[in-house]
């Protein structure tokens, strides 16, 4: 820098932004309805896995033993009918007789008469109850042996039902939804990371680590998945974190894969050889070349295996491998819900419909992702 | 040349939807062929006529529109359906392209491929096909065409596959033929086969040519009639010897001057000796296959290089003879055996690491401008990187300062350093190239055809800013380059290559004027067609 340095006048001057090829896939990617409609689908999903259980009433591993399998409705239980049987069974724990009952709106007003003088402990049997609030005593007669008692009655809203033991389907598959795309998620991104690593250093060293590299995949790729998964729960017993591992180390063979397949192709571009002609090390071209210019195909793959992960989660659930109850995942409560299909049919209609719902919508951002990162559109 | 016209395109607008809104591409353009006789469109590229003959006959991307009117042979085909165009495309108007490689169908052979338009449209038994593609591979000169015939397309090489692409062209008599810039790809000698070949086609064949180049040098020799097109528009038309004698547009005059001119001053003979290298052997080991022992291709073979302070070789040759190879082992960045020497360095025994700190002095510019540039880098971290490795201790605010520096060099405005390569055009591309090259003051730099993807007149500039670094700075160029005229502008000295050696080497002047090689000949007689034209 001789006959220039007198000219050098440091660029104060803000330099407007450009355009990336993020931007513009970004751009092309909100001019598709399907996926646009998909991600805020998906990101309403997401609230609802995460601030929907605040709102539900009943917690996941909430039990109640006397709303086992009821239909999903709209209005609150217990039905009318259900009143009648419910104060029946009260009555015949507490071995009294009830000489006269009357319901009025959300009050139970009830007069039980016994021999001896009625204990009123034995009035806890309605707050055992899930459908009573603890009942009042209004009036003793009888030296005790007449009791008047007021038991208000507990609305309680199962929107989607409950399940086989009586816990509330929107909360378990609010929790399950989550649990699910979580290890969609998580288990991807092991992939992702473990899988470009390993491609990237295969690919562009090439030569005898990527032979080394790539057998290590292959013999990988010729383990039974079920077996594998199978030692290693026998090994470490059923564990949540078990499923990344066991998902993510299998999904990420693809994606080494096709990240070596991008290396080789972009190892070969003049902006490489640029770069090693540089100097830059290996570690700066494999960071600011070759990484960022993979990112196109692996982010649709990403967006692919995700539902790929869920599915194989649910069926490793299903199967009884993964997630442990009281947890839950939609997987086990399809599982679940089949086991019930004669009589509770919505115990597999809900959770199948959010999954496949969730799937669909994956795989349009998928799609729309592929079409808006395609170089071949410039 | 007298005759009813059989294409007329008038009032012809191509117009493509694009995110950024509609780009006019063609706005209202008017041409008229007459039978049997040739008319080149010329122009710089973005100019339209690609796209205007594409849209012509109905060829457009999807999101192309065209309006106006086309009449071939008198019949309106703009607008006709797809299957009424099939009637028309490939019997009565052929095209041609640019790339032979990728024109031909891989899977097929050569002979199948000709003869299948034949029954298609010539509605020909296959026997009487197969004669006719034999006739038709004769007739466009494919040396041994009975065996050729069989050959698939990678068989071939790149001119064989273009002479297979004509004879496809115009198995059917058509009465125009559209060639997309068809000499383009090919290698300089083979350009004035394939061109002599065509005019040799027409006399006999009878056909319209309608010429699409950027090459002025091609319609001088070839054209009865010129029209330039700019930014979708004629801007002139005419006889090619009174457009090419007295241009009236400026921006034909411009076109006819692109020619890089001017020499380059000599070195001072007292120069320091910058590189050298002695003996230089590069060799390619082809693997075993199941069937076939391995075998080496000797890249280059022998060739000894001395390059002076301030100096500038000329590296000629064919695609394929190894000048590119050379300039890379030079620069250590392919394996190669011989005495290298930079500066009072030996680099024959460093390895990848030991050679890093001679990069900063050691540079290479690329020529194709897309490739070369990481698409999802900005300009600024693209020039700057050198520095990441060479200046570490510098921090951001100097390294943007540096690049603000280095692009206001090279002619770009330095505001530009946050937007990304595919916002630039090719030659602005050129130019950042070259600024990530010369931000870290290398001492030698090797040019990889830096201007032969480039419009005449962009490559004219980049040569002026390549000579003026070159002044400012004492740099010492390698130009390895095709293009004979570029390289006469560029260099002291000359070798000519041919597969792995150095044929020919001398002085610029000695080597165009006293040519000891026919194949030195051929590649100058070749380059300046033009020329040689406007002596005869």
């Amino acid at each position: 820098m001789t006959a220039i340095d007198g000219a050098q006048s440091p660029p104060s001057s803000p330099a407007p932004q450009g355009r990336s090829l993020w931007s513009d896939a970004r751009a092309r990617l909100m001019q598709n309805r399907a996926a646009v409609a998909s991600l805020i689908f998906l990101a309403f999903l997401a609230l609802a896995f995460t601030l929907g259980r605040a709102i539900t009433p009943h917690a996941y591993d909430q039990v109640f033993p006397d709303y086992v399998k009821v239909q999903p409705s709209l209005k609150p239980y217990p039905l009318a009918d259900q009143i009648g049987p419910a104060l029946d069974r009260i009555v015949a724990r507490m071995r009294v007789q009830a000489v006269d009952r009357k319901i009025e709106g959300d009050v139970v007003r009830m007069t039980f008469e016994s021999p001896r003088p009625i204990d009123e402990r034995l009035l806890a049997y309605f707050e055992r109850s899930d459908l009573f609030h603890p009942a009042r005593v209004v009036e003793r007669q009888e030296e005790g042996r007449r009791l008047v008692v007021e038991a208000p009655i507990e609305r309680r809203l199962f929107l989607f039902g409950t399940d086989s033991n009586g816990r509330d389907l929107l909360s378990r598959i609010l929790l399950a939804g989550g649990i699910s795309l979580l290890i969609g998620i998580l288990a991807s991104l092991v992939a992702l990371i473990i899988g470009v690593a390993w491609g990237a250093i295969a690919g562009y060293f090439g030569g005898r680590v990527d032979m080394v590299m790539m057998r290590i995949v292959d013999i990988l790729y010729s383990l039974p998945f079920i077996f594998f998964v199978i030692l290693l729960v026998v090994f470490f017993g059923r564990n949540f974190v078990l499923m990344f591992i066991a998902v993510g180390a299998i999904e990420w063979l693809d994606m080494a894969r096709i990240v070596r397949g991008q290396t080789l192709s972009i190892k070969r571009q003049e902006y490489v050889q640029a770069a090693e002609a540089l100097g830059v090390d290996s570690s700066g071209i494999l960071r600011r070349h070759i990484i960022p210019n993979t990112l196109g195909p692996v982010v649709v793959f990403l967006t692919l295996l995700v539902p790929k992960v869920i599915l194989l989660e649910s069926f490793l659930s299903f199967l009884g491998l993964g997630v442990q109850e009281p947890m839950s995942s939609l997987g086990v409560l399809i599982s679940d819900g089949a086991k019930n299909i004669q009589g509770a049919s919505y115990m597999l209609i809900a959770p199948a419909t959010i999954f496949i719902a969730m799937l669909f919508a994956l795989n349009f951002v998928g799609d729309g992702l592929r079409d808006a990162l395609d170089p071949k559109d410039r | 040349m007298t005759g009813e016209p059989v294409l007329e395109i008038s009032g012809l607008k191509v117009v493509f939807s694009t995110p950024d809104g509609p780009v006019d591409a063609v706005r209202g353009v008017d041409v008229s062929v007459r039978r049997g006789e040739t008319v080149a469109i010329v122009g710089e590229s973005g100019s339209g006529k690609s796209q205007m003959m594409m849209a012509s006959i109905g060829l457009l991307a999807s999101n192309g529109r065209s309006s106006g009117s086309v009449r071939l042979e008198g019949r309106e085909i703009l607008g006709l359906s797809s299957r009424e165009l099939d009637r028309v495309r490939g019997r009565r108007v052929t095209m041609i392209f640019q790339e032979p490689m990728t024109s031909l169908d891989p899977l097929f052979r050569i002979g199948d491929q000709l003869a299948e338009p034949l029954m298609v449209h010539g509605g020909l038994s296959r026997g009487a096909a197969k004669a006719r593609a034999l006739e038709l591979l004769r007739l466009v000169g494919i040396p041994e065409p009975e065996r050729r015939i069989q050959s698939y397309p990678h068989e071939l090489s790149g001119g064989q596959r273009q002479r297979v692409m004509i004879a496809m062209a115009i198995s059917n008599n058509p009465a125009v033929l559209v060639a997309d810039e068809p000499t383009t790809a090919l290698d300089v000698t083979v350009q004035a086969q394939i061109l002599a070949l065509l005019a040799d086609l027409q006399k006999r064949l009878g056909m319209a040519i309608v010429f699409i180049t950027h090459d002025l040098g091609i319609v001088r020799r070839f054209a009865d009639r010129v029209y330039v097109m700019r930014r979708g528009e004629v801007v002139e038309q005419g006889e090619t010897a009174r457009i090419l004698a007295a241009p009236q547009h400026d921006y034909t005059k411009m076109l006819l001057e692109a020619e890089p001119t001017g020499t380059k001053a000599p070195p001072p003979a007292d120069a320091p000796v910058v590189v050298s290298a002695r003996d230089v052997h590069v060799t390619f080991k082809m693997p075993a296959g199941m069937f076939k022992p391995p075998h080496l291709v000797r890249a280059v073979d022998g060739v000894s290089v001395e390059l002076k302070r301030g100096q500038t070789l000329g590296v000629v040759g064919e695609s394929g003879s190894g000048k590119s190879t050379l300039g890379r082992a030079i620069l250590k960045l392919t394996p190669a055996a011989g005495a290298i020497r930079f500066e009072d360095r030996n680099l024959a025994p460093l390895d990848r690491a030991a050679m890093r700190p001679l990069r900063k002095s050691m540079q290479l510019v690329f020529q194709d401008p897309f490739g070369s540039l990481s698409p999802r880098m900005t300009v600024g971290d693209i020039i700057t990187e050198g520095l990441l490795v060479h200046e570490p201790q510098i921090d951001r605010a100097a390294r943007e300062a540096r690049a603000a520096q280095a692009l206001t060099e090279v002619g770009l405005d330095p505001a530009s350093r946050n937007r990304y390569p595919h916002e630039f055009s090719g030659g602005q591309r050129q130019r950042i190239a070259i600024a990530r090259a010369m931000i870290l003051e290398p001492a030698f730099v090797v040019l990889d055809e830096p201007t032969s993807a480039l419009d005449r007149s962009v490559q004219r500039e980049i040569v002026n800013l390549l000579r003026g670094m070159q002044e400012r700075r004492g740099l010492t160029y390698l130009f390895i380059s095709h293009d004979l005229a570029v390289v006469r502008a560029m260099a002291d000295e000359i070798i000519v290559m041919k597969d792995g050696l150095a044929v020919e080497s001398g002085p610029t002047r000695q080597i165009y004027e006293e040519p000891r090689q026919d194949y030195t000949r051929n590649l100058i007689a070749a380059a300046f067609l033009s020329r040689r034209a406007e002596a005869a």
